[in-house]
C-alpha cells in the first residue's frame, strides 16, 4: 500500500470522505433527535435506560451498515469505479481509502453518540441497563457487564459490520438494493458465526473441558470475524477492480484446474454442447447483479406494496404497544378519544397488523417467480445460457432479504417500546417464532408462485393457500414438541421444490414427471408434520382385532341390571306430591320467586332453599326411599336407587350431627348419622364420579365417628355395626367407582367428542374438565388433545389407586391375580368405550348434570393425612373395626 | 486409421468426462443448497441445546443455592416440613370445628359476619337497631357447643393446627384454609352480640377465643394462609375497635388490650416462609411442564397455553429468571416492612413488565403477586397501629377523664409518634365531636381512590370508591370512640 500522504491516495480519501459525510451527518442528527426525545418525552426511567442503551449500540451499527452501499454500490451505479479502473491507480489503494474513511467516520459517529449518551445518562441519572434489543445484537458475542465494556464492544462490532458491509457491497450495483440486502445479510452472517462457536464448544465439552468459555472469548470472536471479512472484502475488491480470481493457494489451484478443464472441453466441443460450454465458462460475476436489478425493476410495485404493508405492521405494533399499555391516561388527551374508542382502534390495529403481515409476506413470495412465469422469462434466460441456480437465487434474493429485514425490524419494534428485561430469552423467542411464521409463509408462497401460472389467480389464491397450510401446521404443532424441525422442514422443502421447478422450466420439462415430482414434495411436506399426529391417533386407540370382543363385553356389562341409573324425584316433585296446598304454595313461591321474606324464615335451620328444617329434609328422604321401594317392588327388578346428593345437604347433616354430639343430644345425633349413612350407601350407586367422591367423604366422616372410643355407646350397637360393615365393604366401593368411571367417560364421550357445536362446559362424571371458546380448527385439536390427556391421567390415577389399595389391604397372594384381572378388564372396558360403543348406548341414559358446588370445602377431610385416615390407611382402619366386631360376635 | 480410432477413443473418453462434469456442474447448486441446509440444521439444533444447557446450568445453580440454605425445593420435601410443623392430634381433634365451619359457609345464614348480610364491620356500632339480632341469637344458640368446644379444646393443643393438604403444585387446593376465618367470624358474631347486650364478660371471652383461634390455626406458611391469618387478626381488631363505642371496658382491661396490641408481630420469617412455599409451587409447575404431567398446574390455566405457548417457558433462561425473581422477592423483606410494596412493584415491573405478556405469558402467570402480598402486610401493620391508637385514646379518657385534644398527647399513655402514623408516615386523622371522638386513616395509595371529605363525619364518609369498581366501597380505618 502506498503512503497515505501520496497524492492519489489523498485525492481518493477526499473523494470518499465527500461521499460518506452526508451519512455521518444524517446519523448524528438522528442520534441527537433520539437522545432529545428520550430526555424530554420518555418518563419512565426503565424505558429511558433501555432506549439509551439501544441508541448507544444502534447508531454506530446503523452507520456501519450504510458504509458499503454508499462507498461501493453507489460508485458502481454511477460508474465511478469503472472510471477509476481505467486510471493508473492500484486497486489496493482504492479499497484501502474506502476502509480508512469508513473507520474514520465510524470513530466520529461513535464519539458523538457516546458523548450524547453520556450527557443523557447524566442528565436523567439513568442506570446502566440492557434492552432485549441490544441483547439480540450483543447476544452474538456475549453481554458485557459495564458501560465501558459495552461502548468498546459496540465499537468493535460496528467495525466488524463495516468490514462485512464493504465485502457485501461489491455484489450490488445500486445503493438502495445494497442497503436493502446488506442489512439482513450482515445480521444473518453475524448469527452464523454462532455455529462454529457452538461446534467448538461442543467439541471441547465432549473431551471434558469447560467449553469455549474464557474472558476474552467475545474479543477473539470479533477479531476473527474482522480478519475473515477483511480478507474477503479485499479479495472481492481485487476481483472487481483488477479482474483477478483472487489470491491465495486455493484460488490459484482452482484457476489452474478450471483453465485446464476449459481447454479440454473446448477441444472436443460440438455444436450440441456449445450452449452448455457457454454456460460452464460464463464470467462468474456477470449476470447476477444484473438479474437482481432486473428482478427489482420488474417487481418494484409488488415488492413496494409488500414493504409498505410491513411498515404498516411495524407502525401498528408500535402504536398498539405504546398507546395501549404505557400511555393509557395520556392517550385520550392526545387523541381526544374515549377509552372504548381507543380500545376499538387498538383492536383494529392489532387485527390489521396480522392481516398486513400475512398479505405482505405472501405477496413477497408471489413476486419471486410470478413475473418470470407469466412472461416465459426463464426460457429466455435458459436460451442465453444463464445458470439455473443463478436464476433461482437472484429471484429469491430481494424478497427473501425483505422478509429477513422485516423479521429483524419487528423483533426490534416489539421491544423498542417495551420495558427492559435483564435477559434476552424473550427476544430470541420472538425472533425464532416470527422467523418461523414469516419464513413458512414466504416459502409456501414462492412455491405457489411457480406452480400457478396466472398472475391474478396467484395473487388471490396464494395467501389463502399459505394461510390454510400454516393453520394446519400450527394445529399439528399442538401435538408436537419438535417444532424447530417441523418449521425448518416447512421452510426448506418448498424452497428445494421451487428450485427443482425452476430447473425443469429452464430445461423445458413440464410434463407429467414435473407434476409428479412436485406432488412428491408436497407429500413429503405433509409427512414431516403429520407423523406426530398419526402417532398420537394410533397411540390412543386399541388394536382393531380386539375390538369386537371388547365391544361385546362392554355391552354385556352395561346391560346388566343395576348399571342403569334410576331417576329419583326432585324436591319440587316431592313437594307437589305431598299435595298440601299451603306447603305447595310456599314452596312454589320460594323456588320460583325467591322471596326474601320466605328465605329469611329458613335461617333458623339453614336447610338450603327447598326445606324449612332438617326434619323437613329428613321427611323428604324418607319419602324418596319409600317411593323407590314401592317402584322396585312393582317392577319386580333389582334396579338400584341412585341419589344425586346435594353437597350442601351433606354439609348440613354433618354440622348438625357434630353439634348434637358436642351438645350431648344423642337422639338427634343418631338420627342424623343414620340419615348420613343411608344417603351415602345409596349414593354409592351413582354413576357420577363426583358422587363417588362425595360418598367417600361421607364414609370417611362416618369412619371417624366410629373410631371414637365412645362410638358404640353414642351410636348404638346396631347402627355402629351397620356403618362399619358398609364402610369396610371395599369390594362394593371399588366396583361402584369403576362403573362410575365407565359411565362418566362414556357420557363425556357422547356429549362432547365429535359434535359440530360444542358445549360451553365439558363435564366428566360431574367434574368440569375445562371451558372452551371459539370453534377454530386448532382450538378443536387443542381441546381434543387435552381431553385425551385428561383421560390418560385419570386412568393412571385410577390404576395407581387400585394398586395402592391392594397393598394397603394386604390382600392374600391368591387374590393378586384377581385384582390384576380386574384392572385388565377395566382397561378393556375403557378401550371399548373409546371405540364408539358408548356414544349410541348412552344416548338416553347418560347423565351430564353438574353440581354447582364442588366438594372442595370438604376436601380437607379427604386429605386428612395427619389424621392417618386417607392415604392407604382408610380401608385398613375400616377392616380393623370390622374384625373387632366379628371377633366380639364370635366370642359371644 | 489407428490414430483416428485412438483419437475417437480419446474423444469419447473426454466426452464421457465432460458429461460427468456437466452433470456435476448442473447438480452442483442442489448440493450447495442441500449441504449447508443440513449442516446448519444440525448445528442449529446443537447450538440451541448448547444455549439451553448454559441456561439450564444457571437454573440448576439457583436451585442448588436455595437447597444449600436448607430449604426444600420439591413438594414432597415441603409436605414433610408441613407435617412436621403441624399438630396432627390437634388437627384431628379440630376437624369437628372445621366441619361445622364448612357447613356454615355453604348455607349462608344471611346474618352479619357469618353470612352474606350487610357487614357491620363497615358500620358504626349501633346499640339501638339491629334487624338480624333474633336470627343471630338463634344462630349463636345453635353454635354454642362449638364456641364452648373452642374455649375448652383449642388452646390446649400445641400449635399450629393446620388443614391437611395434598400437594399438587400451583393446583394445590387451599380453599379449606378459609374455614379458619369462618370460625373467627362466628366468634366475631358472638362478640358483636355480647356488645349489643352489654355483656362484658362474654365479649371479653369472645375476643380471647378469637385470639386463641388465630394463634392455634397459624397459617403463616403460604401466601393464601398468611392472608387468612391476617384476616382473622383483622376481624379481632375490628371487634376491639367496635367495642370502643360501648364504654364497656375498665381501665385495666383497656391497658391489657393496649399491651397486647403494642407487640409488633414477626414479619421477616413468615414472609420468607410464604415466598418459599410459592417458590416450591412454581418449581413443581415448571417440572410438570417438562414431564408432561399437568397435575401441578390448573387445567384452566393450561387451556390458554397449548404446547406451543409452553415452549416459551421451557427455555431455561426463562426458568432461571423466574427462580431469581422469587429469590429477590424473598430478600425484599430484609429492608423492613416500610415501603415493601413499592420495592416489590418496582422489582416486578423491572423483571416482568406488561409488555412481557406476549413473550413470557406462562412465566408471568407463575409469577405470584408479591406486591399485593406486601401491601397486605403493610395494611396489617397500619391496622395494628390504628387499633392501638383507638384503645389508647379510650385509655387516656378513662385515665384523665377527658379526651386528648391531639394525638400527640397519647405519649402520656405510653405511645410513640410512630404508633399514630401509617407505614407511609401519614398521621391518622383525629377529631373531637361532642361527647365522642373520631379517628380515621387513608388508604396508602389514596391517589387512586375517589376524593372524600377531609374530616369524615360518618363511617360512610370514610369509605372510598374502588378504582376498579365504582360501586364498591373500599374499607378504610374509621372508629368513633364514646
Amino acid at each position: 500500500m502506498s503512503s497515505i500522504l501520496s497524492i492519489p491516495m489523498t485525492r481518493l480519501l477526499w473523494k470518499d470522505a465527500r461521499i460518506l459525510h452526508p451519512l455521518f451527518w444524517i446519523m448524528t442528527g438522528l442520534s441527537l433527535a433520539f437522545h432529545l426525545y428520550v430526555l424530554c418525552m420518555v418518563e419512565d426511567e426503565h424505558v429511558a435506560a433501555s432506549i439509551a442503551s439501544l441508541l448507544l449500540v444502534g447508531m454506530p451499527f446503523m452507520f456501519a451498515f450504510g458504509t458499503g452501499p454508499m462507498l461501493i454500490s453507489r460508485e458502481k451505479e454511477l460508474g465511478t469505479l469503472s472510471w477509476l479502473k481505467s486510471m493508473p491507480i492500484r486497486p489496493t489503494d482504492i479499497f484501502a481509502s474506502k476502509r480508512i474513511i469508513s473507520l474514520f467516520f465510524l470513530v466520529l459517529t461513535c464519539c458523538v453518540t457516546y458523548l450524547l449518551n453520556w450527557w443523557l445518562r447524566t442528565a436523567r441519572s439513568l442506570d446502566h441497563d440492557y434492552t432485549p434489543t441490544v441483547g439480540i445484537v450483543l447476544g452474538v458475542f456475549g453481554l458485557e457487564s459495564t458501560l465501558w465494556e459495552l461502548c468498546f464492544h459496540s465499537f468493535l462490532q460496528s467495525m466488524l459490520i463495516v468490514f462485512v458491509s464493504l465485502f457485501l457491497a461489491w455484489r450490488f450495483h445500486h445503493v438502495l438494493i445494497g442497503l436493502a440486502i446488506a442489512l439482513p445479510l450482515t445480521v444473518s452472517l453475524l448469527y452464523a458465526w454462532l455455529v462454529p462457536e457452538a461446534m467448538i464448544d461442543i467439541a471441547l465439552r465432549s473431551v471434558g473441558s469447560n467449553g469455549f468459555e474464557f474472558p476474552a472469548r467475545g474479543w477473539l470472536s470479533v477479531g476473527t470475524c474482522i480478519f475473515i471479512f477483511g480478507w474477503l472484502g479485499w479479495r472481492a475488491a481485487n476481483r472487481y477492480l483488477a479482474d483477478s480470481e483472487g489470491s491465495g493457494i486455493w484460488t490459484a489451484l482452482w484457476t489452474t484446474q478450471w483453465t485446464t478443464q476449459r481447454a479440454k472441453a473446448i477441444s472436443v466441443s460440438t455444436s450440441a454442447t456449445a450452449k452448455g460450454l457457454w454456460t460452464m465458462n460464463r464470467v462468474a460475476y456477470a449476470p447476477s447483479s444484473a438479474l437482481i436489478w432486473q428482478f427489482t425493476k420488474q417487481n418494484c410495485w409488488l415488492v413496494g406494496i409488500s414493504l409498505c404493508i410491513f411498515a404498516m405492521l411495524s407502525i401498528g405494533a408500535a402504536i398498539v404497544d405504546a398507546f395501549a399499555e404505557h400511555l393509557d391516561e395520556q392517550r385520550s388527551r392526545v387523541f381526544l378519544l374515549s377509552d372504548s374508542t381507543m380500545d376499538t382502534i387498538s383492536e383494529a390495529i392489532t387485527i390489521g397488523s396480522g392481516l398486513a403481515v400475512w398479505l405482505g409476506c405472501c405477496w413477497l413470495g408471489v413476486s419471486t417467480f410470478q413475473s418470470d412465469a407469466v412472461g416465459r422469462r426463464r426460457g429466455f434466460f435458459a436460451e442465453r445460457g444463464i445458470g439455473k441456480w443463478t436464476v433461482w437465487w437472484t429471484r429469491q434474493m430481494v424478497p427473501m432479504s425483505c422478509v429477513a429485514m422485516c423479521i429483524i425490524v419487528l423483533t426490534f419494534t416489539s421491544f423498542f417500546f417495551g420495558f427492559p428485561a435483564t435477559s434476552i430469552p424473550g427476544s430470541r423467542m420472538v425472533f425464532w417464532s416470527l422467523g418461523s411464521v414469516l419464513g413458512i409463509l414466504y416459502s409456501l408462497s414462492q412455491w405457489c408462485s411457480i406452480l400457478i401460472r396466472h398472475s391474478v389467480v396467484t395473487i388471490v389464491a396464494t395467501p389463502v393457500i399459505s394461510a390454510g397450510l400454516l393453520g394446519g401446521l400450527i394445529g399439528v404443532m399442538l401435538f408436537e414438541d419438535r417444532i424447530y424441525w417441523i418449521a425448518a422442514s416447512w421452510i426448506a422443502i418448498p424452497l428445494i421444490a421451487s428450485f427443482c421447478a425452476t430447473r425443469a422450466w429452464m430445461d423445458n420439462r413440464q410434463g407429467v414427471f414435473y407434476w409428479v415430482i412436485q406432488a412428491a414434495f408436497f407429500g413429503l411436506l405433509i409427512a414431516t408434520s403429520g407423523w406426530g399426529l398419526l402417532r398420537l391417533v394410533f397411540s390412543q386407540t386399541i388394536a382393531p382385532r380386539e375390538l369386537a370382543a371388547l365391544q361385546l363385553e362392554a355391552n354385556q356389562l352395561l346391560q346388566q341390571p343395576g348399571s342403569q341409573p334410576l331417576r329419583i324425584p326432585s324436591p319440587q316433585e316431592y313437594l307437589r306430591d305431598r299435595a298440601l296446598a299451603r306447603e305447595k304454595e310456599v314452596a312454589q313461591k320460594r323456588i320460583v320467586e325467591g322471596s326474601r321474606e320466605l328465605s329469611e324464615q329458613t335461617t333458623t335451620t339453614h336447610a338450603a332453599k327447598y326445606f324449612e328444617s332438617v326434619a323437613d329434609f329428613r321427611s323428604y328422604m324418607e319419602y324418596v326411599h319409600g317411593r323407590i321401594e314401592r317402584k322396585l317392588a312393582a317392577q319386580n327388578s333389582d334396579y338400584r336407587p341412585i341419589y344425586w346428593p346435594d353437597p350442601k345437604l351433606f354439609r348440613l347433616l354433618i354440622s348438625e350431627a357434630t353439634l348434637d354430639r358436642l351438645a350431648g343430644n344423642l337422639e338427634s345425633y343418631q338420627k342424623n348419622v343414620r340419615l348420613i349413612d343411608f344417603l351415602a350407601g345409596n349414593a354409592r350407586h351413582s354413576a357420577q364420579l363426583e358422587s363417588q367422591d362425595r360418598c367417600d367423604v361421607m364414609d370417611l366422616w362416618l369412619l371417624r365417628e366410629c373410631r371414637r372410643s365412645d362410638a358404640k355407646e353414642k351410636l348404638g350397637d346396631a347402627l355402629y355395626t351397620s356403618i362399619v360393615f358398609r364402610v369396610s365393604d371395599w369390594e362394593s366401593r371399588m366396583t361402584a367407582r369403576r362403573e362410575a368411571v365407565l359411565v362418566s367417560w362414556a357420557s363425556a364421550e357422547k356429549n362432547n367428542i365429535g359434535k359440530e357445536s360444542w358445549q360451553s362446559s365439558f363435564e366428566m362424571g360431574g367434574y368440569e374438565i375445562f371451558s372452551r371458546s371459539g370453534n377454530g380448527t386448532s382450538d378443536f385439536l387443542l381441546q381434543e388433545t387435552k381431553f385425551r390427556r385428561m383421560i390418560r391421567a385419570n386412568t393412571r390415577e385410577l390404576l395407581a389407586c387400585l394398586e395402592d389399595r391392594k397393598q394397603g389391604l394386604q390382600v392374600p397372594s391368591d387374590q393378586d391375580g384377581v385384582l390384576a384381572e380386574q384392572r385388565l378388564q377395566l382397561l378393556r372396558r375403557i378401550g371399548a368405550i373409546w371405540m364408539g360403543l358408548g356414544r349410541s348406548y348412552f344416548e338416553d341414559t347418560a347423565r351430564t348434570i353438574a353440581y354447582a358446588d364442588a366438594i372442595e370445602d370438604f376436601d380437607f377431610m379427604r386429605q386428612a393425612e395427619p389424621c392417618g385416615l386417607w392415604f392407604g390407611k382408610w380401608e385398613d382402619e375400616a377392616m380393623r373395626l370390622r374384625r373387632t366386631i366379628v371377633e366380639v360376635t364370635d366370642n359371644e | 486409421m489407428s490414430d483416428f480410432v485412438a483419437n475417437s477413443d480419446e474423444a469419447l473418453t473426454s466426452g464421457h468426462r465432460l458429461r460427468r462434469l456437466q452433470r456435476f456442474r448442473a447438480n452442483r447448486p442442489l448440493w450447495i443448497a442441500l449441504i449447508p441446509f443440513l449442516f446448519c440444521a444440525i448445528l442449529g439444533v446443537r447450538t440451541s441445546r448448547f444455549w439451553n444447557q448454559q441456561d439450564s446450568n444457571a437454573y440448576q445453580a439457583l436451585i442448588e443455592n436455595i437447597e444449600d440454605q436448607g430449604t426444600p425445593t420439591d413438594q414432597a420435601g415441603y409436605a414433610a416440613w408441613y407435617r412436621e410443623h403441624t399438630s396432627s392430634q390437634g388437627t384431628a381433634d379440630c376437624l369437628d370445628a372445621l366441619a361445622i365451619a364448612a357447613a356454615e359457609i355453604a348455607f349462608d345464614p344471611k346474618i352479619p359476619w357469618v353470612g352474606s348480610a350487610s357487614s357491620r364491620g363497615n358500620q358504626e356500632f349501633d346499640r339501638e337497631t339491629w334487624a338480624e339480632e333474633p336470627q343471630a341469637a338463634d344462630f349463636l344458640q345453635r353454635m354454642r357447643p362449638l364456641i364452648d368446644f373452642i374455649e375448652t379444646n383449642l388452646a390446649s393443643h400445641p400449635a399450629p393446627i393446620r388443614v391437611p393438604i395434598r400437594w399438587t403444585g400451583t393446583n394445590t387446593t387451599l380453599e379449606a384454609f378459609q374455614l379458619h376465618r369462618t370460625i373467627s367470624r362466628i366468634l366475631a358474631l358472638d362478640v358483636e352480640h355480647a356488645l349489643y347486650h352489654r355483656d362484658a364478660e362474654r365479649a371479653l371471652r369472645g375476643l380471647r377465643e378469637m385470639r386463641t383461634t388465630t394463634k392455634a390455626f397459624d397459617s403463616n406458611c403460604f401466601m393464601i394462609g398468611s392472608l387468612i391469618s391476617m384476616a382473622c387478626e383483622g376481624t379481632e381488631r375490628t371487634m376491639i375497635r367496635r367495642s370502643m363505642a360501648t364504654d364497656l371496658w375498665s381501665e385495666d382491661q383497656l391497658a391489657s388490650f393496649a399491651s397486647t396490641l403494642s407487640e409488633q408481630a414477626e414479619f421477616n420469617a413468615p414472609w420468607k416462609q410464604a415466598v418459599q412455599s410459592e417458590t416450591i409451587f412454581m418449581i413443581e409447575a415448571l417440572k410438570s411442564l417438562k414431564s408432561g404431567d399437568e397435575s401441578a398446574l390448573d387445567l384452566h390455566t393450561l387451556e390458554r397455553f397449548p404446547p406451543v405457548g409452553r415452549w416459551f417457558l421451557e427455555d431455561s433462561t426463562s426458568k432461571a429468571k423466574l427462580v431469581d425473581f422469587y429469590v429477590k422477592c424473598s430478600q425484599a423483606s430484609d429492608l423492613g416492612i416500610e415501603g415493601l410494596q413499592a420495592r416489590l412493584e418496582k422489582l416486578t415491573s423491572a423483571t416482568y413488565p406488561k409488555s412481557s405478556e406476549f413473550v413470557e405469558p406462562l412465566a408471568r402467570l407463575l409469577c405470584a403477586s408479591f406486591d399485593g402480598f406486601g401491601r397486605a402486610w403493610e395494611n396489617r401493620e397500619d391496622e395494628r397501629r390504628f387499633t392501638l391508637t383507638a384503645v389508647a385514646i379510650k385509655l387516656y379518657q378513662k385515665k384523665f377523664q377527658r379526651w386528648p385534644t391531639t394525638l400527640s398527647q397519647l405519649v402520656e399513655v405510653g405511645l410513640d409518634r410512630e404508633d399514630w402514623t401509617t407505614t407511609i408516615e401519614e398521621p391518622f386523622g383525629y377529631m373531637l365531636d361532642e361527647d365522642s371522638v373520631v379517628v380515621w386513616t387513608h388508604p396508602s395509595d389514596s391517589n387512586h381512590y375517589s376524593v372524600r371529605p377531609s374530616v369524615p363525619k360518618t363511617f360512610e364518609d370514610a369509605l372510598y370508591e374502588s378504582p376498579n369498581d365504582k360501586s364498591e366501597k373500599v374499607a378504610t380505618y374509621y372508629v368513633r370512640i364514646r
